[in-house]
């Protein structure tokens, strides 16, 4: 799978008022920038900067990140389920590329 | 890469909203072993309730398995079955006249279906050897074809005389002493005393029940490289640290022990991925 793609796992079905784990694995090499000491070769930086959780297109959580993340994060946000909709997810990087993911939830 | 994983643990306690006063207090001060052993034991269990990043190797694996025919490969099972293929492998094939194991056999199948010569196989499996974040196909396929037996129990048939065989020599190699620096398997992986490799429990085979665990697991997803390792990889990586000659897979010696390792399995239950440091 290329770069950015996601595995957005929601469960179908909650309880109002149950919290609930919004569970992503994100496809992201994350690598830190660095410098080789032997000949002083400057790599940039790649990975995620920025990670945003919407529940019917209002933000409940953000979520800033930086080199010190592992390869392939996997990332479990709590949401407190009140109603049905649809859950998204929209995450950049720092070389400017911008990814969307959602999944639906029925609350009863 | 140790700050990383750490890293990764207080980051998941943290979003998971368990420990969050162990996991800020961890970052601040230098760890005793005993405590870094069970913070990492604890990420462990945590991404074992959460979704495996090896899954994303399952998905490209789907793909991959229709591209290189193998819809025609017969696991033992019939053509193209893969569900519960692995439970029952290693096995003796008569169209190919050997035991093989898994891998063994997408090897073969490799040939025959996908028109690869033995050089071109052993640079597709070798394709990932050695790096890391790397996405490959071969490692995808197995990944695959291991995911759909989970939840079955290995079920190695060691009456049959061929699979028998094997598993008497894969036994002798496992206690057989080789190489400049005298080593076998069973210097680290036996013995009722707990050996340890930095801060990873190394399972033993006079411990009943730990060579199911250690096998049942198998491809699983390791967190410093990035990418899943398969069992033909980890062989070729315990027989380097040993220092024995070159390991070539597919060979009769990983066979070999592939019989031993999941005779000696029998009855434990599959769960691909696993996951480790």
């Amino acid at each position: 799978m290329a770069t950015g793609t996601a595995i957005l796992r929601v469960p179908k079905e909650a309880q109002k008022g149950q919290v609930v784990r919004v569970q992503m694995v994100i496809t992201h090499p994350m690598t830190p920038p660095r410098r080789d000491p032997q000949t002083g070769q400057e790599t940039p930086g790649y990975f995620l900067t920025k990670l945003q959780l919407f529940h019917n297109d209002q933000l409940v959580s953000e979520m800033n990140m930086a080199a010190g993340i592992s390869a392939n994060p996997f990332i479990a946000l709590p949401l407190k389920a009140d109603s049905s909709g649809v859950i998204k997810i929209a995450y950049e990087d720092n070389r400017g590329g911008k990814w969307e993911r959602t999944a639906e939830i029925t609350v009863k | 890469m140790r700050k990383i994983l750490l890293t990764s643990a207080v980051f998941g306690l943290a979003c998971a909203g368990f420990l969050g006063y162990q996991a800020v207090k961890a970052q601040d001060q230098e760890l005793s072993p005993e405590e870094e052993i069970r913070l990492v034991q604890e990420f462990n269990r945590m991404i074992a309730e959460g979704i495996n990043p090896g899954e994303i190797w399952a998905e490209i694996g789907k793909e991959a398995f229709k591209k290189y025919n193998l819809d025609k490969c017969d696991f033992g099972l019939g053509p193209g079955k893969v569900e519960g293929a692995l439970a029952q492998l290693p096995r003796y094939f008569p169209d190919a006249k050997r035991v093989m194991d898994l891998e063994t056999r997408i090897g073969w199948c490799l040939q025959q279906y996908a028109g690869m010569t033995p050089e071109q196989v052993k640079k597709f499996v070798q394709q990932c050897w050695g790096k890391s974040q790397c996405m490959g196909e071969y490692d995808a396929i197995v990944m695959y074809v291991s995911m759909a037996s989970n939840g079955q129990k290995f079920n190695v048939n060691l009456k049959d005389p061929q699979v028998k065989r094997m598993y008497e020599i894969g036994k002798q190699i496992y206690y057989a002493r080789l190489g400049p620096w005298d080593f076998n398997c069973a210097t680290c992986h036996a013995g009722q005393k707990e050996v340890r490799i930095r801060a990873t429990r190394l399972w033993s085979a006079d411990r009943p029940g730990e060579a199911g665990q250690a096998v049942s697991i198998f491809p699983k997803y390791l967190v410093r490289w990035a990418q899943p390792m398969t069992m033909h990889y980890r062989y070729s990586e315990c027989m380097r640290q040993m220092r024995w000659p070159g390991f070539e897979p597919h060979s009769d010696l990983a066979v070999a022990l592939s019989t031993f390792l999941y005779g000696t399995a029998n009855g434990t239950e599959i769960k691909v991925p696993g996951i480790g440091r």
